[in-house]
């Protein structure tokens, strides 16, 4: 049973964890708190429903498509229309912005695509497979399989490329950065693409294991809980958060009720920022006057 | 003598007008400036908290779903009276700001935002899960109080615009006092005004308990004005419906918190606009506002010279 349980924790936090890094990477680039997070999930598995199962084109392809249109949305949406025009606003405008565009994504996705919920396929089988005690299926390796490349593939970027390097840079001091030549909005427009994608993938992954509906970024707190979890701004702390955060809920599922399983979330949130602020990675944060 | 009670004017001769108008409303009209009245009292307790003392709360909706439900609950399985049982939701949306104001002292900006969003999706969870008590997803129906003499409708158009009258003159009369003063020293720098010898601690659970109080007794109000109340009429929504109020009427400014309201209930009204229209047009709103007018219809007024077509044309220059 535990073990059971502990599989299915780690599997869903996988995919708790790349959102939250997409949603750290931002806020580390941009200082902005992405609350439309939720949303860009949201968005990712209604493309994948739309290009793959409605328009019917073959998996990979759909993929490809969704991955772009994510893209694109989170540099012509975000980017452009709410984080560069209150970019001198200072952070809670930009927070209430983002609300009102989550709001705007909320409703047009219901008149798009109806209130009712969809399910969404798995691109692999549900059979599943027995490895000793636990039944895992194909579905959740490939959860895995994919988080951990993506995580690699962001580590490679961030340390050997130029681009990776300038946003490393731009997180530390924006001001140092500009003074050594890094272009800020390539930076600003490079995180918001890649940040949308990261939730996009988290969208595809999830919507086989929960329902697609236009309610479904509600779980952007998840990838909340998870950055503050981990200490915010902290990209290894979101990967820790987040599969900390789907063992947690999976375990009070799993032994106490099922449908206590989204309270696990609010309560570790509320009860790491009353006691521990700053997480499990996160450094003090000093008042600046 | 004669100048020291000035204040009490506009809000008397509001109450004189509106109850001479009531009798002569159809049953419509009186609703529609029911629940008006109803959101002009959340929308101030929402402005004293973020506006005025610049506390970033996004789940003010807990408040007014604690309201609620604490009022027609009292009702049903106590058989309180209803003014004994709007006063009672008030109170107890107090002891839970209360609660939720120690939690955030030790925080900051964005980290409240953070905790009290986690507050408002958890009791939505608790008032979806506690059937027992109410009922779940169902619902819960609510007691209408009975006046002799009066229609109901018309009842509860005095009794919610009449405390709406009272709580914004409470509201206009406490940010012109030290607490008022202390909320913007806090909002501006905490730092500065503790230095300044107030009290950070003191005045941040104050701002939190009144507004809370505000959400309670609007939530009461509301939920007797609905006749009936489930748990899904309380979440993130419904903040952001308010939220998107004080950005448009202004944030800081009682005033403000009366113009909102008046603007987006009477547009859905009037517009008879489905549920995802309305979210989508005060989301629209919300961003449109933040970015071009900060500081709402308010302080458009204020201060005339904000150049709204100078600002568009810097925007798309920027593009």
């Amino acid at each position: 049973m535990l073990s059971q349980v502990l599989v299915n924790g780690v599997v869903i936090g996988c995919i708790y964890a790349l959102i939250a890094v997409g949603f750290t990477m931002i806020y580390n680039a941009t200082e902005t708190v992405h609350f439309a997070v939720g949303e860009s999930v949201m968005i990712g598995a209604y493309f994948l429903l739309t290009f793959w199962i409605v328009w019917d084109l073959p998996y990979l392809v759909a993929l490809a498509l969704t991955l772009l249109s994510a893209g694109a949305f989170g540099y012509a949406v975000y980017d452009r229309m709410v984080s560069r025009p209150l970019m001198s606003a200072g952070l809670l405008p930009r927070v209430v912005g983002l609300m009102g565009m989550a709001a705007i994504m909320k409703g047009l996705t219901r008149i798009i695509w109806g209130a009712d919920a969809y399910h969404l396929p798995s691109a692999l089988s549900t059979d599943p497979v027995r490895i000793g005690p636990i039944f895992i299926v194909p579905q959740e390796i490939l959860i895995v399989v994919v988080t951990v490349a993506i995580i690699g593939l962001l580590f490679l970027f961030f340390q050997h490329t130029k681009l990776g390097t300038a946003m490393r840079a731009t997180s530390q001091s924006r001001r140092a950065a500009t003074l050594m030549g890094v272009n800020i909005s390539v930076v600003f427009a490079a995180t918001w693409v890649i940040g949308t994608i990261l939730s996009a993938i988290g969208g595809v992954l999830l919507g086989p294991l929960l329902l697609v509906d236009p309610d479904m970024g509600e779980l952007g707190i998840k990838s909340f809980t998870a950055a503050v979890l981990g200490g915010f701004g902290s990209l290894p702390g979101a990967i820790v958060g987040g599969i900390l955060l789907g063992v947690s809920e999976n375990l009070v599922a799993g032994y106490l009720r099922a449908d206590w399983q989204n309270a696990a979330t609010f309560v570790l949130m509320i009860t790491v920022l009353a006691i521990r602020p700053t997480g499990l990675f996160g450094k003090p944060d000093k008042a600046r006057v | 003598m004669a100048g020291s009670f000035s204040w009490l004017r506009a809000p008397a001769a509001l109450l004189v007008v509106f109850a001479v108008v009531g009798p002569v409303l159809d049953n419509y009209q009186l609703y529609v400036l029911s629940l008006i009245a109803v959101y002009v009292i959340f929308a101030t307790g929402y402005n004293l908290l973020m506006g005025f003392a610049g506390q970033f709360d996004v789940g003010q909706a807990a408040f007014l779903a604690i309201g609620a439900y604490a009022a027609a609950i009292l009702q049903i399985h106590l058989q309180l009276p209803f003014a004994v049982a709007v006063i009672a939701a008030g109170v107890l949306a107090v002891l839970f700001g209360l609660a939720i104001g120690v939690v955030v002292l030790p925080l900051r900006h964005f980290y409240l935002a953070l905790v009290t969003l986690a507050f408002g999706q958890t009791v939505v969870l608790v008032l979806s899960l506690w059937r027992d008590l109410t009922n779940g997803f169902q619902g819960l129906p609510v007691p209408r109080p009975e006046i002799p003499g009066l229609s109901s409708n018309l009842a509860m158009y005095y009794i919610t615009i009449g405390t709406a009258i009272v709580m914004v003159q409470a509201a206009r009369n406490l940010v012109a006092s030290r607490i008022g003063r202390a909320f913007v020293a806090i909002r501006e720098s905490e730092i500065a005004a503790s230095v300044l010898g107030i009290s950070t601690v003191r005045y941040r659970l104050i701002a939190y308990a009144i507004s809370a109080f505000y959400g309670g007794v609007a939530g009461a109000l509301l939920a007797t004005l609905l006749s009936y109340i489930t748990p899904d009429a309380f979440r993130l929504t419904e903040t952001i419906k308010v939220l998107t109020m004080i950005v448009i009427g202004g944030m800081g400014s009682i005033a403000g918190s009366i113009i909102g309201p008046i603007i987006v209930i009477l547009g859905a009204e009037f517009l008879r606009i489905s549920q995802s229209f309305q979210e989508i047009t005060n989301g629209a709103l919300l961003l449109g506002f933040i970015i071009l007018a900060p500081m709402g219809i308010a302080g458009l007024a204020l201060h005339r010279t904000t150049d709204l077509f100078g600002k568009v044309r810097s925007l798309l220059r920027r593009q």
